[in-house]
């Protein structure tokens, strides 16, 4: 672990610094959202050194997270979706002047969960990448469809929608060449296909611009910042919740470990979890509870760690960002997988590094400056939002320097609207769209491998995590599907009947 | 009363549609390849794909017909109130609950009156920045570098197109101070393009 060191230098440190400024914003104003920023530092940071690009994209990462609970406590609209539990008890308490006592509790328990997780992501990735060394081209694929299948159930109230956003997302992925021969797929004699779709344009448009035409649809709401005294709070007291936060710490990390959940997943368990342990509350959750703003806040950002995993090891993302961060090796030219932290041991210290500076400028951040931007956070929408019009064109231009995929972008931030305005979730497309190419290329490499062998289906399946893994996504699929999960509760009544 | 055709039906035949023609475009796509070995296929994962939005699409169909059988149970239920345009949508949600977010967007629309409007905005958008695109494709403009002591700024296409949509954007969006639309765009443009273009050498068009 102190291999990291020797990767930090002045410029690593402003880097992230930047970076974590730039979250504290980002993350804070409604309409701007870390993955927006991540898709747009992705075409910004593609002629940088890696290095580079990671410890500003980490530091955006790391304190983004965080700082969806500034405008989670101060104007109940939550910067980042993993902040919504947080807007249950931390509003509350703002409602009732204790606003800075939610920030700091926020910001205390946002800085012990991101340890937390990182940390996991030191112990943890090089035993994990051992593993998955063992993997064959079936479990990788399994692995993807695993993590879609999870992506889909938890994103959305409506499975078979989220498992439409997934299909739209492998179609996006097909066009262009086929990874194995170079065929060209779906590209309906428009050059400009052939090389598929850039990642970069469609992260934009569905995150960047369909916010953009949300805000524009939904720009009559209004929003009411609270005021904010400081008052003195003791470490001692806000730290006394230390052994839930380990434990919804854990959740956080288990969950972003997950392919395809992530932060909102993990702080709805925690919090669950937190309501669940803690009988008497000083304030009941839902009204000010201290307890609720630290498990939403330590679990969300433990995930941060948590979702490099399978990242970094499997280069399977965990969640949103890390598809995009995925997007960004890629863009440099690394490749994630088990040989990942033997073969780009820098890479992989470069993120540890930037990592931790980011949990200190979020410690720094959130006690210093946070509670003091909460005019910053109400910029009139009518003014910001043009502006982040333009910054998406600028980051879809960007990538490959060509108008087409602004135009792309325009069309990806239109289905993107369509899709939030119908209850269609983006995430499990965006996961499907980054994973899609390496799916397919690992399903038809294990179906040509086996179709040689005596027994085609024993030579994909046998192996004991094939086994695990086709178990799981069964499991998934099947717990899932509103027909099967009838029958199995059924199934499980008559059992108990019978006992 | 009339039993109107509920959202998911609609969006189940759209995306049975697509699965459909991706199904026969692997079919037609395959029969045109010399490599006739489905293992080798580039078509094969398009046609599984294909088969699985079909499937799906079917699962959302039915839930749509769910949803308007339970819609027309209520609706004929002994008891039942004649129902308001705003009832009906609370009704309809309830019987499904399916829609989340989108659908309380919907009812809160409805109840606004507001959805119209709200359409109409986001397509004024569209169209806005559909105009800023083909401005941006089809005006050219040589790069001008001007020279300030040691430093240079140099614009092109980009900052003339993005000042006159920025100010138009921001007076759709309800911006009426006149000096507000004029120096907001300027400023915003001047800073973009210093920070990219000069600053981190990113092209801009």
């Amino acid at each position: 672990m102190l291999e990291m060191l020797s990767v930090i230098d002045p410029g690593f440190i402003l880097m992230v610094l930047a970076g974590s400024v730039a979250g504290l914003f980002v993350g804070a104003i409604p309409g701007l959202s870390v993955s927006m920023a991540t898709a747009l530092l992705v075409s910004i940071t593609y002629t940088w050194e890696h290095s580079d690009a990671l410890a500003m994209i980490m530091g955006v990462y790391v304190v983004g997270v965080f700082s969806g609970a500034v405008s989670a406590i101060l104007i109940n609209i939550p910067g980042a979706p993993s902040s919504v539990v947080t807007t249950l008890d931390g509003y509350p308490m703002s409602r009732k002047g204790q606003a800075y006592k939610a920030l700091y509790t926020a910001t205390i328990y946002s800085f012990t969960g991101s340890l937390f997780g990182l940390l996991a992501l030191a112990l943890l990735a090089t035993p994990v990448s051992r593993v998955a060394l063992k993997f064959t081209k079936m479990d990788y694929f399994l692995l993807a469809l695993f993590g879609l299948a999870t992506v889909g159930s938890v994103s959305t109230k409506n499975y078979a929608k989220g498992l439409i956003s997934v299909m739209i997302g492998l179609v996006i992925s097909m066009i262009g060449l086929d990874p194995l021969m170079g065929t060209r797929r779906l590209t309906f004699g428009v050059q400009n296909l052939t090389g598929g779709i850039s990642t970069v344009p469609a992260l934009v448009g569905f995150f960047g611009f369909a916010e953009v035409l949300s805000v524009i649809y939904n720009l009559n709401q209004e929003q009411n910042v609270l005021g904010m005294e400081r008052t003195r709070i003791s470490l001692k007291e806000v730290l006394k919740h230390w052994k839930l936060s380990l434990y919804t710490s854990t959740i956080g990390m288990l969950v972003g470990a997950l392919p395809g959940a992530g932060g909102p997943v993990a702080s709805f368990i925690a919090y669950n979890e937190a309501k669940r342990l803690v009988k008497n509350p000083d304030v009941p959750f839902g009204e000010g509870a201290v307890e609720g703003i630290m498990a939403s806040e330590s679990s969300n950002n433990a995930c941060i760690g948590g979702a490099l995993i399978p990242m970094l090891t499997l280069a399977v993302p965990g969640d949103a960002v890390t598809a995009i961060i995925l997007s960004v090796f890629y863009v440099h030219g690394l490749q994630p997988g088990p040989m990942f932290i033997r073969q780009n041991p820098e890479a992989f210290h470069s993120i540890l590094a930037a990592g931790f500076i980011a949990c200190f400028a979020l410690l720094v951040l959130g006690l210093l400056v946070a509670p003091r931007i909460c005019r910053v956070i109400t910029i009139p929408k009518n003014i910001m939002i043009p502006v982040v019009a333009s910054l998406c064109v600028i980051g879809s231009f960007a990538c490959n320097n060509r108008l087409f995929d602004v135009a792309l972008m325009f069309l990806f931030g239109l289905i993107g609207f369509l899709m939030r305005r119908f209850d269609y979730p983006v995430a499990p497309l965006i996961l499907a769209m980054v994973l899609g190419k390496m799916m397919d290329s690992n399903f038809r490499q294990a179906v040509s491998l086996a179709s040689a062998a005596d027994n085609p289906l024993k030579s994909m399946f046998w192996h004991p995590v094939t086994i695990i893994l086709s178990i799981c996504t069964m499991a998934v699929l099947l717990g899932n599907i509103p027909w099967t999960k009838r029958y199995l509760e059924w199934a499980l009544g008559v059992f108990r009947k019978k006992q | 009363m009339k039993n109107k055709i509920h959202s998911l039906i609609v969006e189940g035949i759209l995306f049975c549609g697509s699965g459909l023609g991706l199904l026969s475009y692997s079919m037609v796509s395959y029969g045109r390849a010399f490599n006739k070995s489905w293992a080798q296929s580039p078509y094969l994962f398009p046609l599984i794909v294909g088969a699985a939005m079909t499937g799906l699409s079917l699962w959302i169909v039915g839930e749509g017909i769910q949803a308007m059988r339970k819609r027309a149970g209520e609706e004929t239920a002994p008891g039942s109130l004649p129902q308001t345009a705003k009832t009906r949508a609370a009704r309809i949600q309830a019987a499904d609950g399916q829609d989340t977010e989108a659908g309380t967007e919907n009812a809160q629309s409805a109840k606004n009156g507001g959805t119209v409007s709200q359409i109409l905005g986001v397509a004024i958008a569209l169209v806005l920045c559909g105009i800023y695109y083909l401005a941006l494709t089809g005006i050219k403009i040589p790069y001008v570098t001007i020279g300030i002591f040691s430093f240079m700024y140099t614009f092109s296409t980009f900052e003339v197109v993005t000042v006159p949509f920025l100010a138009s954007m921001m007076a759709f969006m309800g911006v009426r101070k006149a000096r507000v639309l004029v120096l907001v765009p300027l400023g915003t443009t001047l800073f973009l393009s210093i920070a990219f273009r000069t600053l981190l050498h990113v092209l801009l068009p």
